[in-house]
């Protein structure tokens, strides 16, 4: 059995090996990622902060080219109307048009809850890419709500700007739907889930228009993002995202 | 009614006809009580209230994509024994610093007034990265919390917090857009006399993750240089703004002046939120300060935001939940030992109602900035439209 170990060799090197399988991974999450948000976009959204007894609703537009520019125009509720956040980078901006103030967001505040909501300022205007920051790895396959899914494992890079230890995805096999995420701390501890649905066409593609972002350690909360109109790839440049169009937009 | 703001007015509606008209606003219900400090040598003061029915319209023109319009309207009714015991109060209430007298008490009583104010009345041009806007306009060059040396234009007060739009000023300013988030500002303000006017640029840039800004020009009867900046150490806000003023020829009746502040803020994981602030006016007192007049700051403006030399400001605020926050603010006077503390708690009740509980309680020896004044209560439902 002496050459047993140049056929490991040459079986690894016929097989799909872990470096292709991890190329692999990665364009998956890239694609998932990217179709939900186009290389550019415009849309509607509406934002349903849902506790027991009440609920509130936030509705805004918003324009972003991939996750380095965002500009998020506030069109409800009426205290809230005109409120702009700009994202440039990882820098954060908020126009307050009845004060005619700026004020620069510092990232202490984006850990924070976004408008009363279980999203975080960072994870409106993450600049972090699912794809770029993270070591995936294949966990498993699993199906849900009648889909065949990979479930991935995400681990930061060391130097990634990401606040989480560690995110599991769920991905469709056949059309890349984006279709759960859990959240995970520095300490392994589950912190919230994402649990997406409702595919249908928007603009030119299939994908979730319905995302439940669920603290654990409070399961009777959530707070439901709705896709409205959205166009993708539309003609943006980065010079849109601006502090006279913060004050332009409506 | 001037008859050139008649004109305006009556223009408007027919103007925009097919055009896009947007009215949002306010009507608030605010319940002030007022226990006022006993004072030594006068005679002892009944405990005061005012009840203000206190509704605000912005009427928004947008004729196209470069040309819109503002007119923001601040109608307030004044009910309570205030008006009454403080007889200058109404006189007050119909001031208008701007060059068209805008303000009418319509009718008034003993104990009651109802007080319209047009506190914006502005054109607004963009030709590619110039806007201009002419007209009666709030300019904010302010960036702290508590105090702008910055915000030459229109003073903030952290007392008067039923009233954050502030005043407007009759000004022409020119913003040119340098960049993404660079500008150059240049503004022209008239006031009743020249006295009151004020000529000023205002550079803004980002570097290194910061905000920087620099200003200078003269308002009133000073020359102006000023720098601000915002960004942050550590993660938490870090800002600051200073202003020099020094007298122009001819103005003896001014005195130079430095004025400070430089603040500190930080979100902490729970979602606690805490201010640090501290204000520094070279021409403030450091014995005992003159009363801060709380109910109606007239003079208040940047180039003398508090009677003292010094000052401290703190404040921790926590949302319970999405609809319920509290907030402890407090003000020092570390000279003469006077504090002035400010509880409060909102509650949005349903999507557009909120309610707002706070308190004004000022602690300190008699002939202090903050001894002399008292205690107040407020209750605050809001409507937003």
């Amino acid at each position: 059995m002496r050459y047993r170990w140049l056929i490991v060799i040459i079986i690894y090197c016929f097989t799909p090996s872990a470096f292709s399988q991890e190329f692999d991974i990665k364009e998956w999450v890239k694609e998932a990622d990217e179709k939900m948000r186009g290389s550019s976009s415009k849309s509607t959204f509406s934002m349903t902060i849902e506790r027991p007894g009440w609920s509130r609703t936030i509705t805004m537009k918003s324009w972003t080219i991939g996750n380095k520019f965002s500009l998020m125009y506030i069109t409800s509720p009426a205290k809230e109307k005109g409120q702009v956040f700009l994202k440039r980078h990882n820098e954060m901006w908020n126009w307050i048009p009845r004060i005619e103030r700026m004020v620069k967001i510092p990232p202490s505040m984006m850990m924070q809850s976004w408008m009363g909501s279980d999203f975080t300022n960072d994870d409106v205007v993450k600049e972090s890419s699912l794809a770029d920051d993270y070591i995936h790895r294949l966990a498993g396959e699993e199906k849900i709500e009648g889909y065949d899914c990979y479930k991935i494992e995400l681990i930061p890079h060391e130097d990634a700007p990401v606040v989480w230890g560690k995110i599991y995805m769920w991905i469709t096999q056949k059309e890349k739907h984006w279709l759960k995420a859990e959240y995970y701390d520095e300490d392994d501890y589950l912190v919230k889930y994402e649990e997406l649905s409702e595919i249908k066409m928007v603009d030119d593609r299939e994908m979730p228009t319905r995302l439940e972002m669920i603290p654990v350690d409070k399961p009777n909360q959530r707070t439901i993002l709705i896709y409205g109109d959205t166009d993708f790839d539309v003609p943006l440049k980065e010079s849109f995202f601006s502090i006279q169009n913060m004050k332009r937009v409506r | 009614m001037n008859w050139r703001l008649f004109f305006i007015l009556t223009l408007m509606p027919l103007l925009s006809f097919g055009q896009d008209l947007v009215v949002d606003g306010y009507v608030k219900y605010l319940h002030m009580y007022f226990h006022p400090k006993e004072q030594a040598l006068l005679p002892d003061m009944d405990d005061m209230n005012t009840k203000t029915l206190h509704n605000r319209l912005n009427i928004n023109w947008y004729i196209n994509d470069n040309i819109g319009a503002q007119i923001g309207i601040r109608n307030r009714f004044i009910h309570g024994n205030l008006i009454k015991n403080i007889p200058f109060y109404k006189k007050i209430i119909d001031i208008d610093s701007g060059i068209v007298d805008c303000s009418w008490t319509i009718v008034s009583d003993d104990s009651w007034l109802l007080h319209s104010i047009i506190d914006r009345a502005y054109v607004d041009f963009t030709f590619g990265d110039l806007q201009v806007r002419a007209g009666r306009q709030r300019i904010n060059w302010g960036i702290s919390m508590v105090w702008n040396p910055n915000d030459i234009f229109n003073s903030f007060s952290f007392f008067d917090f039923d009233y954050e739009e502030r005043p407007g000023s009759d000004a022409l300013k020119l913003e040119y857009y340098t960049g993404a988030t660079s500008s150059l500002q240049l503004v022209f303000k008239l006031g009743k006399s020249s006295d009151n006017n004020a000529l000023a640029a205002l550079y803004r840039f980002s570097r290194w993750e910061y905000d920087f800004q620099l200003l200078t020009g003269y308002a009133g009867a000073d020359y102006i240089i000023g720098t601000g900046w915002t960004g942050n150490i550590a993660g938490g806000g870090f800002h600051g703004e200073m202003t020099y003023f020094k007298p122009r020829p001819n103005k003896d009746y001014s005195q130079e002046a430095f004025v400070a502040s430089l603040s500190y803020d930080y979100t902490l994981k729970s979602n606690i939120y805490l201010s640090v602030e501290g204000l520094f006016n070279s021409r403030g007192a450091t014995s005992n300060a003159a009363p801060s007049n709380v109910l109606y700051q007239e003079d208040l403006s940047a180039k003398r935001l508090s009677n003292a030399k010094y000052a401290v400001f703190g404040q921790v605020s926590y949302p319970f939940t999405p609809l319920v926050s509290a907030s402890l603010s407090s003000i020092l006077n570390p000279n003469d030992h006077s504090w002035f503390l400010n509880p409060a708690i909102m509650i949005s009740l349903t999507e557009n109602i909120e309610l707002m509980l706070t308190g004004q309680l000022f602690f300190g020896n008699d002939q202090t900035e903050f001894g002399d004044i008292g205690q107040l209560a407020f209750g605050r439902l809001r409507w937003s439209f």
